[in-house]
């Protein structure tokens, strides 16, 4: 009787592991470039991304998107199946692919007679799924390119530099969404709903946005994108987009048969992430005769609650700097260092969230005493999972 | 004993095969249709002096709570007309309950010392399919149905889509009138005294400058380009057909009872947003004629495209109004009127965005037509 059990156990592993021999990756629908945000706001955000993508009858987004889909095909995925055919998604053929640009940032630094530019694009292979209405997951990636101008750089300088990042022939921007695929993991179920509902900009951290000449609506707009992405690759749990925005509404939309697509509302979360950033500041840590470094910290509130029972699963302030070391005979880039502070607590943060460490939180707490704010979170983010 | 203990070891091997199926299953992406909605619920408990978590069988009280909570939540955003036919059989759903809506997910759940109450909040779907099914299948509630013979409404209808052709503006007519009234008057005497006379002598002119007049404002004449596309016909007719309607199309109405043909009543529609006496009484004429009881008709105005700032695709805004008519009476009788309301849609071009937001309207016309039939008893 033994004998016939293991006999039985034996084809019960037989089958699970046949079953997964022959488990069919997920089906993408491979959307292309897009840009994160409102559409309106495309040029304020990515003034030269924006400019290059739709010059010229949009060739170059052509020719990038042509690339893209030369180098998926090259590559050998058993996590994902990649198609630009249609799907429809009332069938469950949900998932759609974008190669989607979240942040473009030109700094520039100088240097008596030299002006250091610094092209830095950050990106996420952003998977969404059009049956739940959920960003299943986001991989961020990016890229840095350095130049050197005698003088001022003008805008062609900087057009040309951020041009050879998307070059399809060496584009190292382009592999880069190409090695995040190996990372993609489609999720098939779903458990509880995340969704930042709001981010807003307290009047000091404004304030000092305003001196840095950083639009505020500009800085908000990262953050939201910032946390939502961050939040989904740190926790490694789906979470609901905090708007419609082009990429998903408009390009990914586009890659199903069913036209109604494009009409999606987003379900309403089962948890609420509130986001208020009260201040941002400048601060000198350290001096030589030659550097100095400075700290260009962000002061972030984070509030998680469920609406109907009104359950508070975090409730915090944080800070968070990043330091920037110059010449002393350089001028600092503040406005891209601002916007690198809100990259980075968001990061920080969202790392926090699954994963609490007493350390971290005696350090960047903003109240002290405070600790076993993310008691909670934990289980929440299991829910989530 | 062994082979109680292998029959259990095969018993739990088949469990685990088993729940593999059903994991898969329900990890499927293929999901029902449906509406999800949140409900919460909380009943008085006390605590147990080392555990939050409720006793299973307070929790299944409160588990149902939450349920009929999730569906009083989804019921109140229905029309007047929707929300009377779902307090009718509002009792008969929530004592099968199960069948309305998908296992809850639990949200959040917990005591609340300060009230000393064990709350539960879901996540359900709603199986709108089978809410929609029995809210047909509602009874008679109100004294209008008297008026009716008690039978499927046999319902023919005309509705046209509409985008602007056309727009003649008329500059503002202004009249000016000036009066000018003079008033003459002259006084004169004269006497005598003694041995002298006197005269005197005064004249007065007044002219008065009075004017006025007034501003005439013309409405713009608004032509349309008229159309009937057949898929929003088809959007609605499904409606109306899964509510429980005989529909007749309206073509067919027209060529075996006489009636006006459909084209000469997009021609009227194209100049106007309501029928001639002439045409109105020849459409209701046949449908008479043909023993369709109720008829309908409609606009659906397409308006022009502009581009969605948030996803930059375009975006067409359609504006409904339909109106039924009851004609089982000696004289047309309004039964259900809707709108304007309006629908927006999306798309890469305008026409896709135009047929989007058009199936939304024109569904939604048609839904809301049968639901104040319903909420009135007819049909």
């Amino acid at each position: 009787m033994m004998r016939a059990v293991l006999v039985l156990f034996a084809l019960i592993l037989a089958a699970g592991g046949a079953g997964k021999a022959f488990a069919a990756p997920a089906t993408v629908h491979f959307a292309g470039f897009a840009l994160a945000g409102n559409f309106s706001d495309a040029d304020k955000n990515f003034p030269y991304s924006n400019a290059l993508i739709n010059g010229q009858g949009k060739a170059a987004l052509i020719d990038i998107n042509r690339a893209l889909i030369d180098k998926i095909g090259s590559q050998s995925l058993s996590n994902i199946s990649i198609t630009t055919d249609l799907g429809d998604y009332k069938k469950g053929d949900a998932l759609a692919l974008a190669f989607v640009l979240t942040w473009e940032n030109v700094s520039t630094e100088q240097f008596e007679d030299f002006t250091k530019v610094a092209v830095n694009l950050q990106a996420e292979a952003l998977l969404f799924n059009f049956a739940t209405k959920q960003v299943v997951s986001a991989y961020p990636f990016g890229v840095e390119f350095i130049d050197s101008v005698k003088g001022a750089p003008s805008r062609q300088r900087i057009m040309d530099d951020v041009r050879a990042l998307y070059d399809p022939a060496s584009g190292s921007f382009l592999n880069a969404f190409v090695e995040a695929l190996h990372r993609v993991r489609p999720k098939s179920s779903f458990g509880g709903r995340l969704q930042i509902v709001s981010a807003s900009i307290a009047q000091p951290a404004a304030d000092t946005l305003a001196q840095y000449h950083v639009d505020a609506a500009q800085a908000q707009a990262l953050l939201e994108n910032a946390f939502e992405r961050y939040l989904t690759q740190n926790a490694d749990i789906p979470v609901l987009p905090h708007a419609n925005n082009q990429a998903i509404g408009g390009v990914m939309a586009a890659r199903f048969e069913n036209g109604d697509a494009f009409n999606f509302v987003i379900p309403p979360p089962d948890y609420r992430i509130q986001l208020t950033l009260t201040n941002m500041r400048k601060v000198q840590v350290s001096k030589t005769d030659a550097e100095t470094a400075f700290a260009y910290a962000s002061y972030l509130d984070v509030m998680i609650d469920q609406p109907l029972s009104g359950s508070q699963y975090l409730d915090a302030s944080f800070k968070y700097p990043v330091v920037k070391v110059i010449a002393n005979s350089g001028t600092p880039d503040d406005a891209s260092a601002l916007q690198e502070s809100l990259l980075a607590i968001s990061d920080q943060i969202t790392q926090q969230m699954g994963n609490p460490s007493d350390k971290w939180n005696d350090k960047w707490l903003v109240r002290q005493g405070q600790g076993g704010r993310f008691a909670k979170t934990p289980a929440l983010i299991e829910q989530c999972r | 004993m062994s082979a109680n203990r292998t029959r259990t070891t095969l018993f739990a091997a088949l469990t685990v095969i088993c729940a593999g199926f059903a994991g898969a299953l329900a990890s499927s992406p293929a999901r029902a249709e449906g509406v999800e909605i949140e409900g919460m619920a909380a009943a008085p408990y006390s605590s147990g002096l080392f555990s939050g978590r409720a006793d299973e069988k307070t929790r299944q009280q409160v588990l149902l709570l939450a349920e009929y909570d999730a569906l009083g939540r989804y019921a109140a955003n229905f029309s007047m007309a929707k929300f009377k036919l779902y307090q009718g059989v509002e009792h008969d759903i929530k004592a099968h309950i199960e069948d309305y809506i998908s296992q809850p997910t639990v949200v959040d759940e917990g005591y609340r010392k300060t009230e000393s109450k064990y709350f539960i909040v879901i996540r359900t779907t709603i199986n709108t399919n089978r809410l929609e099914a029995e809210l047909n299948g509602a009874p008679d509630h109100g004294g209008v149905a008297q008026a009716m013979p008690q039978r499927k409404i046999a319902i023919s209808f005309l509705f046209v889509a509409r985008s602007t052709s056309s727009v003649k503006s008329f500059n503002d007519r202004v009249t000016s009138v000036e009066v000018n009234s003079e008033d003459k008057s002259a006084k004169q005497s004269q006497g005598l005294h003694g041995g002298s006379a006197k005269f005197s002598s005064s004249y007065q002119d007044t002219t008065v400058h009075t004017t006025g007049g007034n501003t005439v404002r013309q409405a713009d004449q608004v032509t349309y380009v008229v159309s009937s596309p057949e898929d929003m016909n088809a959007s609605m007719s499904q409606v109306f057909s899964d509510n429980g309607f005989d529909v007749y199309d309206y073509r067919d109405v027209s060529a075996q009872c006489g009636g006006a043909k459909p084209e000469t009543m997009y021609q009227a529609f194209s100049s106007s947003d309501i029928l001639s006496r002439e045409l109105r009484k020849s459409a209701f004429d046949a449908a008479k004629q043909c023993s369709v009881n109720t008829f309908a008709t409609g606009t659906l105005d397409v308006g022009l495209q502009d581009t969605d700032p948030v996803t930059g695709q375009k975006r067409v805004y359609v504006s409904v109004r339909a109106q039924l008519n009851d004609l089982s009476g000696p004289l047309p009788r309004v039964l259900a009127s809707v709108g304007p309301v309006q629908y927006s849609g999306l798309g890469p071009d305008q026409q896709v965005a135009g047929r989007n937001a058009l199936l939304t309207a024109a569904s939604e016309a048609a839904k809301e037509i049968s639901n104040q039939l319903r909420s009135k008893g007819l049909n």
